[in-house]
């Protein structure tokens, strides 16, 4: 494990070492900035200033400042959640190539390290960029909106740390498509495919119902069955972020959606095993 | 053995484990069961079964009753001999019939009987009581036949209404004999007619005495409703100007001059099963064939994403066929479904 957890720095170290990331930070504290500068509530202003004026005679016309937010606060957790999504495929796309391209990989392997381990400590320092990613980026967004809003509320960075989970299953098959090809723009290729993959199978009823009754539609199905829910997990995160109950079906897809990341690691591992380097 | 075991192992075993975990990612993500239709063939009623045509034969022959005469004397008197629901739905716009006794010995009809509410009930006792007799068991057939749009349609009952008493409908109600077989009470606002003993008519004075007057052989008889059209347990036909009106007003105009006549059949014998043939002028029908099928898949769409289950099975079993002079709409709704709908009694009268 302690092998793991080194790589899993040394990844978060060449993260910090390159441009994109500290482009990233930079983009991120700038949009909260024009945030803090510019952003006028004036819905919720209004709704605050009623209910000072009127008290209890406010009528049912000025929406309550949670209520007036909601759709601000949708939008906000879909940007965070499609965005993030997007950011982390076109900036993580080069993580597993670099790990073995020719010189490291030597490196790595005359260590005392397993092939699996250097797959999972990649996979897991990754994983903990996006979890910082969130914690900064949609953090300090969703600070500056509560701030404004005078409504305090974690639920919308609840929500888009969902986001982490949907990203789990898609940069699983970005390493493990690098184990196969080492090229960034093909891990990139197959990072979007898996999340326009996880776009479609969340919509996966809706796209049968399209189709007669009959083995295409039952193809369809199977076919999609395993993929991970992107825009389920999109719908759900949007909820919470407004205040809704969390969907029932929320823990299968968060399961769901991990075990095929799991699973998508195991092929990495499997060709990697046996791989010449 | 054991080693080449551990030798397959070590080869294979990610990939095996990778297998394992896809098919655990599908079945955690897997919607939660929900009941699904059966994908059995649906047998769409098309044509008369031979139980329907040996019913219908036997309806366009009443039999014989022998009754006492003014005299004490045991006479059998001549019976019209035609099926009276047929020719009382003759030449309107709209003719429609429900095979009540035939649909409250089906299962949906078992079905809708056992979920009746307190009610429902206690309303058809009033109606039992204001009636003299049961409805249930006596009632064979419910019909409704309409001139023209602008009156009210008249309902027809028909069964064996021997022994029914038409002043339980009240001292207003002076029933007085008409023609050779019907007795007729007229008001200013409805009429009811006892015709035979075998249709009980109910409606605008002018809409029952037309009726009347035909099933008297006063009037000629135009357009009856055809004996080979009658199967299912509902079946009828409405012009295209009676559909339109069951339709939102910004449909009207254009289902009106598109539709020329609708044959409706409906079967209840297990699922629901519905199949309308609707003719016209054949360019616009063809139009209004694909716009339908369209809003059938809209409508599929829309269900299946708001969890309309019910909907959703109604309409993923609907198509729409097109022919040469029409199309035929089809609509399956399954038992099972309709169970679901009505809840625990329904469940309760299901057959083992």
């Amino acid at each position: 494990m302690r092998a793991v957890f080194s790589l899993m720095l040394d990844t978060l170290r060449e993260a910090a070492a390159r441009r994109w990331f500290f482009a990233f930070a930079v983009v991120l504290t700038l949009l909260i900035l024009a945030l803090v500068l510019g952003l006028r509530m004036d819905v919720v202003d209004g709704a605050l200033a009623a209910t000072r004026l009127f008290g209890n005679d406010v009528s049912h016309d000025v929406r309550s400042a949670d209520v007036a937010l909601r759709s601000v606060f949708e939008a906000a957790t879909y940007a965070v959640f499609y965005g993030g999504l997007c950011f982390g495929v076109l900036a993580c796309s080069d993580f597993g190539p670099e790990l073995l391209s020719p010189g490291r990989i030597e490196h790595l392997l005359s260590l005392p390290i397993r092939r699996v381990e250097l797959l999972l400590g990649t996979f897991l320092g990754v994983m903990a960029l996006c979890l910082l990613g969130i914690a900064y980026g949609a953090g300090g967004f969703f600070l500056v909106l509560c701030a404004k809003a005078q409504l305090w509320t974690l639920r919308p960075l609840l929500g888009a740390s969902l986001a982490m989970v949907a990203f789990f299953a898609v940069y699983a098959c970005m390493l493990s498509c690098a184990v196969f090809v080492q090229s960034a723009s093909l891990c990139a290729a197959a990072g979007g495919l898996c999340l326009l993959a996880g776009v479609v199978a969340g919509q996966r009823e809706a796209l049968a119902a399209l189709l007669e009754p009959g083995f295409g539609r039952q193809a369809l199905l199977v076919v999609l069955a395993p993929l991970p829910r992107v825009s389920e997990l999109g719908e759900a995160a949007a909820s919470i972020a407004i205040g809704g109950a969390a969907p029932e079906s929320l823990w299968r897809l968060v399961t769901g959606t991990l075990l095929f990341g799991l699973s998508v690691l195991a092929v990495g591992a499997w060709r990697l095993r046996d791989k010449d380097f | 053995m054991a080693v080449e075991g551990q030798g397959f192992l070590r080869r294979w075993g990610w990939l095996l484990a990778a297998l394992g975990l896809l098919l655990l990612a599908a079945i955690a993500l897997a919607p939660p069961p929900a009941r699904r239709v059966a994908q059995k063939t649906l047998a769409f009623p098309r044509y008369a079964r031979p139980h329907e045509i040996e019913r219908q034969e036997q309806r366009s022959h009443a039999p014989p009753r022998e009754r006492r005469g003014d005299a004490g004397v045991l006479e059998v008197p001549a019976r019209p001999d035609f099926d009276p629901m047929h020719v009382a739905l003759s030449g309107g716009e709209l003719a429609l019939v429900i095979e009540a006794g035939v649909l409250k010995d089906s299962p949906i009809g078992r079905k809708l009987l056992a979920c009746l509410s307190p009610a429902q009930l206690e309303g058809l006792g009033e109606l039992e009581g204001k009636l003299g007799f049961r409805p249930l068991e006596r009632i064979e057939r419910i019909g409704l036949a309409g001139g023209s749009m602008q009156e009210e349609p008249v309902l027809l009952l028909s069964g064996d209404f021997t022994g029914f008493d038409p002043k339980r409908f009240g001292d207003e109600a002076k029933f007085e004999s008409y023609g050779r077989h019907t007795e007729l009470a007229s008001g200013e606002a409805s009429s009811v007619a006892l015709w035979d003993e075998r249709v009980l008519l109910i409606g605008k004075p002018q809409g029952v005495l037309l009726i009347v007057e035909k099933l008297e052989g006063n009037s000629p008889v135009e357009d009856a409703f055809p004996s080979s059209e009658a199967y299912g347990e509902v079946y009828g036909r409405m012009s295209g100007a009676a559909l339109s009106q069951l339709l939102p007003e910004q449909f009207r105009e254009r289902v009106g001059q598109a539709a020329e006549r609708v044959l409706l059949h409906m079967d209840a014998t297990d699922d629901l099963l519905m199949v309308a043939e609707v003719r016209g002028d054949a360019a616009q029908v063809k139009d209004l064939g694909t716009a339908l099928a369209g809003a059938l898949a809209m409508g599929r769409l829309h269900a299946v994403q708001q969890q309309e289950t019910l909907l959703a099975e109604l309409l993923d079993q609907s198509r729409v066929i097109p022919g040469q002079a029409g199309f035929q709409l089809e609509m399956a709704l399954p038992l099972s479904a309709i169970e679901d709908q009505l809840g625990e009694c329904a469940r309760q009268n299901s057959p083992p």
